[in-house]
């Protein structure tokens, strides 16, 4: 018999889809939290709106390469290590513009996850692998638009940044329903029908929904108020994005920005991050693809890691200067890291013993490596971390119990994080 | 088959069978004197169950009009059938209408929209699969037979083989993701008899203590041994020889159980054993791919099984259905937990629901025509003044219901005056964006009225919507515009795109817009048309 | 002189060669007598290929079993240190005792060779920035020319390792370079397959041979390079050669090979070899009869050697069992002999014993063959 893998969504819960609900009582600033049973922190998180940065780096990259390398050893690879600017910490050579930002990171060094699978390991790793419930955990971006609540940006509360194709992505949600899903940018570019059409002008537009909404008005006198304000919810919310089309529009962004962040994908796609945060987007996450370097992984590493290194160098140091780092969750990471061993196409394999992360911001310890592998790289000799302590440690340091908080999936209370790990305090600010 | 190539879909009606429908509603024969039996039951006992509650009111005429041609004809009614039944006098006016609308060729494609929606929720379309439900759907197919077609369908028929998409479609590999025959084992459970086995994969249900893990692995037993057939161009399924029972244990407690096919509730069957090479009714055949058809077949066993009149589930499943395609809540709800646990809200109205469409060899028309002729169907949705709103449940207003992707298509078509349009509307392009805009992610149920970023900027900014209300070619907005008198204006504007008369205080609102922006008044036409069609009170059947 | 119409026998194989490590690189002495490897392990590798020492006879029963005959063992002198990272080029000169080495952090050591443990005869810790992607000597021995991962090109006196020449203008991750036989130019070839000719009178480019094809971007990843380029001995053809990347991550690729007319330029073939998700040409070297002897590398498990004259439709040997993942090529100054390194040991991802101290890396065995005349 095939494991279960869906005893899905809303199964245990009596209205199947509460988006009609949802949408209303977004609308009305309570965004589904009595699907939520911690009474406590949803007044505390109102008072500054925390929002999380995700960049996946899918396939996974290399640690000896970017953030745990071991010159001069067996596994290490042809490249240097480079001092960064906290002493006794080095990165690969590979990273010279993010080792200028290590006074802003937290370095994790000890993961060890339980998946060397793409096609399981992204999902595992994404929604926290927490103990097999029968229930499809929702992806970190879920979690988080759902336990932070919405904000007061108007825009959609989950969006994501990637190559290729975009759309309204709802399966990452889990069994916390569709709504939680992300709106993807497909290579960056704006939703479907998002530009205003030329035969419409700013006037008609602003006209046309003075209309629609008096006209809901005046249905809502004698109908139940759910519907249209669901409708007006949805509405709003188009209005609002059309309106930030400056989002979407490259030419807005100074010459020296696009110089620092680059103008490759990934450099594009996280100065567009940058600005989605700026906007108040409470989850942007932003993918690179191609990072699975079973060949030719120092020449293909030589070109990832630099191309991951300057953009994400300089949103932290944006983020940073604004301020807006106290705020903002930053992590970057893949489904595992790469195998010390290099095999006979100069690749490095899929490897989820022993690998790294980096994450900055919120409620996070600046400046720090936690966890270490031993001389070659080929086992954690630390306390070995799986990606149910990320869970818990991220969720706190958004100020969320991730011990005390639980869903309510009708009735089925279910621990946000895997109740056999715990945070880790010395990454907690 | 693609509807722009179909001649009955019914947007693609010529003006000719538009016309002859609103004549016949205008001339009002096939008189029903009387509510039959069965509504005045069920009004019965819907108020019983109110007890000294009053019932809301009935909906008038404009509503009603609406509403039943919303349910019956899959659209709005233009601003011509509308007018015209409201000017009818006949005191039976409702009854004429509910019957030329189901005797009208536009219910058969009502049913087709609607029964792709509700078996395939959004996973895809065929043209074996449109064409099957189109044959089944004119023919008013009995539930129970078209069940039976689905559930082993025959690759023999040309008309109906198309049934296999049921299953293919679920079968599909996608991705690196395993064949998901559970999920095929849950769809046939959730939407043929309202149950939703998914927890009792793998134990017995935690919160339905109905919901037994050997129900899930009776079915579950049938379509793990099946296949998708790669011999035939079509969607066919086929089934491998089934030798053994089905071994499964609780996740809880890890005892080993066994059970061969078996419909949820009933009797296991004894799988038959045969000799070496005696197992194949027809032997597979290599070189034309034939995988053989075994002789124990357990699809059959099933088609035979589940929809049989003695499996009250089945029964009380459609009933349950309809009741909610017309009352716009299930008596069940959702309508996939029909367990102890989860009663219905009013249990002996199911009863007799169920026992009626048994008793009527599982008709459905007869039976959407039995509730729409209640006064529960043709209650107003207004809310009573001065008091909290009612529970949906209560039915004691009717209550709002979703318009489906198709019914929004066909509705924007009849509200703009589009489908008058000399040039041919390209069908299958509106019929693809509004499904994508409107329709929910593949897999889940269109139960609620559920807008979306996407169906927002659809309507605010997609051409083909905008084009709409371009005016050309005597469309709304272009008859709007040679209406001078801003009264009739509002009159026109309201009755085409939502089947009334605007109030004094909208026609007032109408003028002072249309004044304040006479220089620009092809605009301001083009807006007023828009907000309505943008408006809550349009995308709902209320 | 070189026997342009007859074609060899297959070559035979005389020994396996095993190593503990991966190797870049594998050359032979001038006099034939030794073998040198590059490590990737940092260290330069010999093996004493004068005095073959036969196995000790097997027993009658073992031979019956294995009806090979036994193959000679050549024995290991000791490696040379220095180096970090990888040691990635080694070349010989042709005329003096002197071998010369690169590695990935920048360094280049000239080495005396007369002696019988090489001694560095120069240092130069910071030759490049990082990555020595290729290296070579001119004809007479006298300069070395150098390119690597900082884009520059330089030109080196062998005798002392003074810089002679910097050549600016690449502009890109310079992979590979050859000196024509006459000494006037240098080819250098990067990551995007532009290969440019410089004039070394002046330091100026001359022109440029299009092997875009060697180069894709995939996603983010600049995929693929001018991995190889060769002259053959009279200087009349340039190879140029790499892969046509299909993707990156995995990096599937086409391995070809381009071959140009020197006097103008014109393209005279393109070459495939093998299938598209092999990987890359990693070492042409031109044999004396008149035909290249080519070594690829690709997906673990993929790879080849072959042999090919200039023009023709297809290799006309080649030999892709047994053999995964070549990466060097040398030939054996007697034109009788040849060497390749595969690859050896395990790829993918099983659970790992690393804990308990086992945790084998690859290794590069050396195949050394014969050929028959």
């Amino acid at each position: 018999m095939t494991p279960n893998p869906l005893c899905k969504p809303w199964e245990h819960r009596l209205s199947r889809r509460q988006w009609l609900g949802s949408a209303a009582g977004a609308a009305a600033g309570a965004f589904g939290l009595g699907d939520i049973t911690t009474p406590a922190f949803a007044a505390d998180l109102k008072k500054k709106y925390k929002q999380v940065l995700f960049v996946w780096l899918d396939g996974g990259i290399s640690q000896l390469e970017s953030w745990d390398p071991k010159p001069n050893t067996e596994f290490g690879g042809p490249f240097r290590t480079i001092p960064t600017s906290i002493p006794g910490v080095h990165f690969s050579e590979l990273l010279p513009h993010t080792a200028k930002q290590m006074q802003h990171l937290a370095v994790v060094r000890s993961l060890c996850t339980q998946d060397d699978a793409h096609s399981s390991g992204i999902e595992r790793i994404q929604r926290g692998d927490p103990k097999n419930r029968g229930v499809v955990y929702p992806y970190f971006s879920a979690a988080v638009t759902k336990l932070l609540g919405p904000n007061d940006s108007g825009l959609p509360p989950s969006v994501w940044i990637k190559p290729m194709s975009g759309g309204f992505i709802y399966k990452d949600a889990g069994f916390l329903g569709p709504q939680y899903g992300s709106l993807a940018f497909g290579d960056g570019k704006p939703p479907e029908n998002l530009l205003r059409h030329s035969s419409v002008s700013d006037q008609d537009l602003l006209e046309r929904s003075q209309l629609r909404t008096l006209a809901d008005k005046r249905y809502s006198q004698t109908h139940r108020a759910g519907s249209t304000e669901a409708n007006s919810f949805v509405y709003d919310m188009g209005l609002e994005l059309m309106k930030r089309q400056d989002l979407f529009d490259a030419s807005k962004f100074s010459p020296r920005d696009v110089e620092r962040y680059g103008t490759h994908d990934l450099g594009r796609h996280l100065l567009l991050a940058r600005r989605m945060l700026e906007a108040g987007v409470t989850f942007v996450k932003v993918n690179s693809y191609g990072w699975d370097s079973h060949g030719d992984n120092f020449n293909g590493s030589l070109s990832l890691v630099r191309k991951f290194d300057q953009p994400f160098a300089a949103i932290i140091e944006d983020l940073a200067a604004s301020g807006m780092l106290d705020n903002v969750l930053v992590i970057a990471m893949s489904e595992f890291g790469r195998t010390p061993r290099v095999n006979g196409h100069l690749g490095r394999d899929h490897w989820p013993e022993a690998w790294s992360l980096v994450m900055a911001g919120c409620g996070v310890k600046r400046g720090i490596v936690v966890g270490s592998t031993n001389d070659n790289g080929t086992y954690v000799n630390s306390e070995p971390y799986d990606i149910g302590h990320m869970f818990h440690t991220w969720f706190n340091a958004l100020g969320i119990n991730s011990q005390k908080t639980e869903y309510n999936n009708g009735g089925q209370p279910l621990p946000i994080a895997h109740e056999g790990c715990h945070p880790v305090k010395e990454l907690l600010a | 088959m693609s509807a722009s190539q179909r001649t009955t879909c019914s947007v693609g009606l010529t003006i000719s069978r538009w016309g002859a429908l609103w004549m016949a509603l205008a001339a009002g024969f096939t008189p029903i004197a009387f509510a039959d039996e069965l509504p005045a039951r069920i009004d019965g006992l819907i108020a019983a169950a109110l007890k000294d509650v009053p019932l809301g009111a009935t909906c008038d005429d404009a509503t009603f009009v609406r509403r039943a041609y919303l349910d019956l004809a899959g659209r709005i009614p233009s601003w011509q059938e509308a007018s015209a039944f409201l000017d009818n006098k006949a005191a039976n006016k409702r009854v004429q209408l509910i019957d030329t609308l189901l005797a009208g060729n536009e219910y058969p494609r009502r049913m087709q929209d609607l029964f792709h929606a509700m078996l395939m929720e959004r996973r895809g379309d065929s043209p074996e699969w449109t064409k099957f439900l189109q044959t089944s759907c004119e023919a008013n197919k009995p539930w129970d037979q078209f069940v039976r077609e689905i559930l082993d369908p025959d690759p023999n028929n040309e008309a109906i083989r198309g049934a296999a998409f049921f299953h293919t479609k679920r079968l599909d590999k996608v991705g690196q993701q395993e064949t998901d025959y559970p999920g095929l084992t849950r769809d046939v459970g959730r939407l043929f008899l309202g149950m939703d086995l998914q927890c009792a994969q793998c134990h017995n249900h935690l919160f339905i203590e109905s919901y037994k893990q050997v129900d899930f692995q009776g079915l579950y037993t049938v379509y793990q041994n099946t296949f998708i057939r790669n011999d035939l161009k079509f969607p066919a399924i086929g089934e491998k020889v089934l030798t053994k029972k089905a071994d499964f244990s609780s996740v809880f407690d890890k005892v080993a159980l066994t059970t061969g096919p078996r419909v949820p509730g009933g009797k296991e069957i004894e799988i038959p054993m045969f000799e070496k090479n005696e197992e194949y009714l027809v032997p597979p055949d290599k070189k034309t791919n034939f995988p053989g058809t075994p002789r124990f077949r357990a699809m059959q066993f099933l088609a035979t099984e589940l929809p049989a009149t003695g499996n009250k589930a089945f029964a009380s499943n459609i009933a349950n259905r309809l009741w909610f395609v017309m009352m716009g809540r299930g008596l069940v709800n959702p309508l996939d937990q029909q367990h102890a646990a989860n009663r219905p809200s009013h249990p002996e109205l199911l009863e007799l629901l169920s026992q009626e469409i048994v008793a009527q060899k599982f008709d459905m028309k007869w039976m959407l025509r039995q509730l729409a002729l209640t006064e529960t169907y043709q209650r107003a949705t207004v809310l009573p003044a001065g008091t909290e709103p009612p529970k949906p449940e209560t039915y004691r207003i009717a209550n709002e219901k979703r318009l489906s992707a198709e019914q929004l298509m066909n509705s924007v078509l009849v509200a703009t005056g589009s489908r008058d349009k000399p040039r041919e509307v390209d069908l299958d392009k509106f019929r693809a964006a509004f499904v994508k805009a409107f329709g929910n992610v593949p897999q889940d149920p269109e139960v609620e009225f559920s807008p979306s970023l996407k169906s927002s900027l659809f309507v605010l900014n997609d051409p083909l919507v905008l084009d709409c209300l371009t005016p050309q070619s005597g469309n709304l907005v272009e008859r709007l515009l040679k209406t001078t008198d801003s009264g009739a204006l509002a009159d026109e504007l309201y009755l085409s795109v939502l089947t009334r008369k605007p109030t004094d205080e909208e026609r007032a609102a109408v003028a002072e817009y249309l004044t304040k922006n006479a220089e620009r008044r092809p605009a301001a036409v083009t807006n007023l048309s828009w907000a309505l069609l943008a408006s809550t009170e349009f995308c709902l059947n209320h | 002189m070189p026997n342009e119409t007859t074609k060899p026998q297959p070559p035979k194989p005389v020994t396996i060669i095993k190593t503990e490590r991966q190797i870049s690189s594998i050359r032979f002495s001038p006099d034939g007598k030794l073998l040198f490897a590059a490590g990737r392990d940092g260290k330069i590798h010999r093996w004493d290929l004068s005095q073959p020492q036969m196995p000790v006879e097997e027993s009658a029963d073992a031979k019956k079993k294995n009806s090979k005959p036994s193959e000679p063992v050549f024995p290991e002198l000791p490696s040379l240190s220095g180096h970090d990272g990888w040691v990635s080029q080694i070349a010989l000169h042709p005329k003096s005792p002197l071998l010369v080495s690169a590695d990935t952090w920048g360094r280049l050591i000239g080495w005396s060779t007369a002696e019988e443990t090489p001694k560095p005869l120069w240092n130069v810790p910071a030759a490049h920035d990082g990555w020595i992607r290729q290296i070579a000597l001119s004809a007479d021995g006298e300069r070395l020319a150098t390119c690597g991962l900082d884009q520059a090109i330089r030109l080196w006196s062998t005798a002392d390792g003074k810089k002679l020449q910097e050549i600016v203008g690449q502009g890109e991750d310079v992979f590979s370079l050859a000196f024509h036989p006459d000494g006037k130019s240098l080819v250098a070839g990067d990551l995007k397959g532009i290969v440019k000719q410089w004039d070394l009178a002046d330091g100026k480019a001359v022109r440029e041979f299009d092997a875009k094809i060697l180069y894709m971007l995939s996603f983010i990843q600049d995929v693929g390079g001018v991995r190889v380029l060769a002259f053959d001995i009279a200087g009349k053809t340039l190879a140029v050669a790499g892969a046509k990347p299909a993707s990156g991550g995995f990096v599937e690729a086409l391995p070809l090979v381009k071959f140009f007319n020197w006097s103008d330029g014109a393209e005279i073939q393109t070459l495939n070899i093998g299938e598209k998700t092999e990987g890359f040409v990693h070492e042409l070297t031109f044999h004396p009869d008149g035909y290249w002897i080519g070594v690829c590398s690709g997906q673990p498990g993929r790879g080849r050697f072959f042999f090919h004259r200039t023009g023709e439709p297809q290799p006309f040997f080649t030999a892709d069992k047994q053999m995964p993942n070549c990466h060097s090529v040398a030939l054996h100054p007697s034109g009788e002999r040849f060497a390749v390194i595969s690859n050896a040991g395990t790829s993918g991802q099983q659970k790992s014993k690393a804990r308990e101290g086992i945790y084998p890396g690859n290794s590069s065995p050396i195949h050394l063959f014969e050929l028959l005349r």
